[in-house]
């Protein structure tokens, strides 16, 4: 059953400038889930990805991304880093963007028709289908976000990973996201990092508690007290659900 | 032939103001499709570096030429190879090794102005370095006219093929290497072409002044254009306004033409930003 495994590590320790991030830690994301990373800042989130992704290589132990090495693997992997890596004011527009998605190792990196075509549907998909001829710095921090996911789907992964999604969304069109994540998670497996614990909670099936060490708990077992623990100090739960509001923002 | 048409469109009667005319409208085009990679992909400090740095190699030549008569070695050559190798020793330390990029380019950047002064100081007749470090678009030659117009063509040609590649590791480099792109191959071709316009169009603004004409047109440009061809394409008529209103000027007030070139640009480019910050002022109260 090895191929029902979408990513796996077993005792894989990291260190970053001799300060250790994870000692030994083993995880098993099964294909098909949706797990949320949380965390405090500096904790590994973050390169917990980069991990997955082969952007950063283990000190000892050993990672499979469906059964492969991470790198053999980024085909299959969507990735939306952190919406504040990028400068806002580059001139590009959503439809540039997402076909970056579609670069291959062709030496002059051009796209084809089917590129453009599978461009437009990604934006289609995230319910940005006439944003494309917009520049990037125009849109709003949503669309943004969007665009971004839509420049991930485009490569077609059978694995998403999100760096904090929902960093940059106004809670008004927050649900209009959840949306789009849980169409995508018919699709896909999906790992998302977020501060929020409370985001698309109803989609998440387990939360990998990151800080230092990695603990992996079924979204029911996510009490104040595990919390509290992995944070170090007392941290205050809030419901979404009763101020998401459905309203278009395009 | 390109030539010849330049000098039928020259306004200019002087041949001396007609050469340099024609060295605007060539240069123009280069600062307009490197400098505007160079803004966006923040690099600036980088351009400035190698655009100092090769005061050592300009040294060196003049040095060798002078004192031990090794007269191939150009003034152009030197800075070439200074400037290459300095693109080339920020470029490995930006891509692969865990030194400060800021301190590495500094050090670029004070080293290669230190060996420049100490060699130019040795060398054994008078050099005026004010030339190198300030240009002399008036003294350009046609033969110089011939190396930016390879130039040029070197620049567009290498664009338009990795067009795609290179916006995509100036825009996201992370997501581009994850989709199988050699980012450090495209990133030292960047710094590779930065510094090839950078000596070239030294001889036109100086050393001191060539950063100038790789960041406020294409700054201006910005505010103008959503995608990055366009801002390619704006930037380079900027330059050319600024470089052509500036000889203009210093041509009628007997002016030196780099600095009045800059001192054009910059003083649009601070009028617009006054201009911006007003207007979103004025919306905000609204």
């Amino acid at each position: 059953m090895k191929e029902q495994i979408a990513v796996a590590f077993e005792k894989v320790s990291f260190s970053y400038n001799n300060h250790l991030l994870f000692k030994a830690v083993d995880l098993a994301v099964e294909e098909g889930g949706f797990v949320s990373v949380i965390g405090p800042n500096g904790g590994g989130k973050t390169t917990l990805l980069r991990l997955i992704l082969g952007l950063l290589k283990p000190r000892s132990g050993r990672i499979r991304v469906f059964g492969e090495h991470p790198k053999n693997a980024r085909t299959r992997i969507g990735y939306v880093a952190q919406y504040s890596s990028f400068d806002e004011l580059f001139p590009v527009t959503a439809l540039e963007v997402v076909l970056m998605g579609r670069m291959g190792n062709s030496l002059t990196g051009s796209y084809n028709r089917r590129d453009r075509q599978k461009a437009l549907d990604s934006l289609a998909e995230v319910g940005l289908a006439k944003a494309g001829s917009i520049a990037f710095s125009e849109l709003s921090g949503g669309q943004r976000q969007r665009v971004l996911i839509a420049r991930a789907l485009v490569t077609e992964p059978r694995l998403l990973l999100l760096d904090e999604p929902n960093s940059n969304i106004d809670v008004a069109v927050e649900r209009k996201f959840v949306n789009v994540l849980e169409e995508l998670h018919r699709k896909m497996t999906i790992i998302m990092v977020t501060h929020d614990v409370g985001f698309a909670s109803h989609l998440v099936r387990n939360v990998i508690c990151v800080n230092k060490t990695l603990a992996v708990h079924p979204t029911s077992g996510l009490t104040t007290e595990v919390i509290n623990d992995m944070y170090g100090h007392r941290m205050n739960i809030i419901q979404h659900d009763k101020i998401c509001t459905p309203e278009e923002d395009e | 032939m390109i030539l010849d048409v330049l000098y039928a469109l020259s306004p200019f009667k002087n041949p001396l103001m007609t050469h340099a005319f024609i060295a605007a409208i060539l240069s123009s085009i280069c600062f307009g499709i490197v400098g505007s990679f160079v803004v966006v992909k923040r690099i600036s400090s980088i351009a400035g570096s190698i655009a100092h740095s090769s005061l050592g190699g300009i040294g060196l030549a003049l040095f060798l030429q002078y004192n031990l008569g090794i007269l191939w070695f150009s003034p152009l050559l030197g800075a070439l190879f200074s400037a290459l190798v300095s693109a080339l020793i920020i470029g490995l330390v930006s891509l692969f090794a865990s030194q400060r990029e800021d301190t590495v380019i500094g050090v670029v950047w004070a080293v290669g102005m230190a060996i420049g002064l100490l060699f130019v100081t040795q060398t054994k007749r008078y050099t005026d370095a004010m030339s190198y470090l300030f240009g002399e678009i008036l003294f350009i030659s046609p033969s110089e006219l011939l190396i930016i117009v390879a130039l040029d063509a070197v620049i567009i040609s290498l664009c338009m093929i990795f067009y795609n590649k290179l916006l995509a590791v100036s825009f996201d480099q992370e997501f581009a290497k994850l989709r199988g792109v050699r980012v450090e191959l495209y990133y030292l071709l960047l710094l590779f072409l930065t510094a090839l316009t950078i000596v070239l169009m030294a001889m036109i603004v100086g050393i001191l002044l060539v950063i100038a004409l790789l960041i406020i047109p294409q700054a201006i440009a910005g505010m103008f254009s959503k995608k990055l061809w366009q801002m390619m394409l704006v930037s380079t008529l900027f330059c050319l306004a600024f470089t052509t209103a500036g000889l203009y000027v210093s041509y009628i007030y007997n002016l030196y033409a780099g600095p009045t070139i800059i001192l054009c640009a910059g003083g649009v480019y601070l009028l617009l930003l006054l201009f911006t910050v007003f207007r979103n002022k004025l919306f905000r109260s609204v």
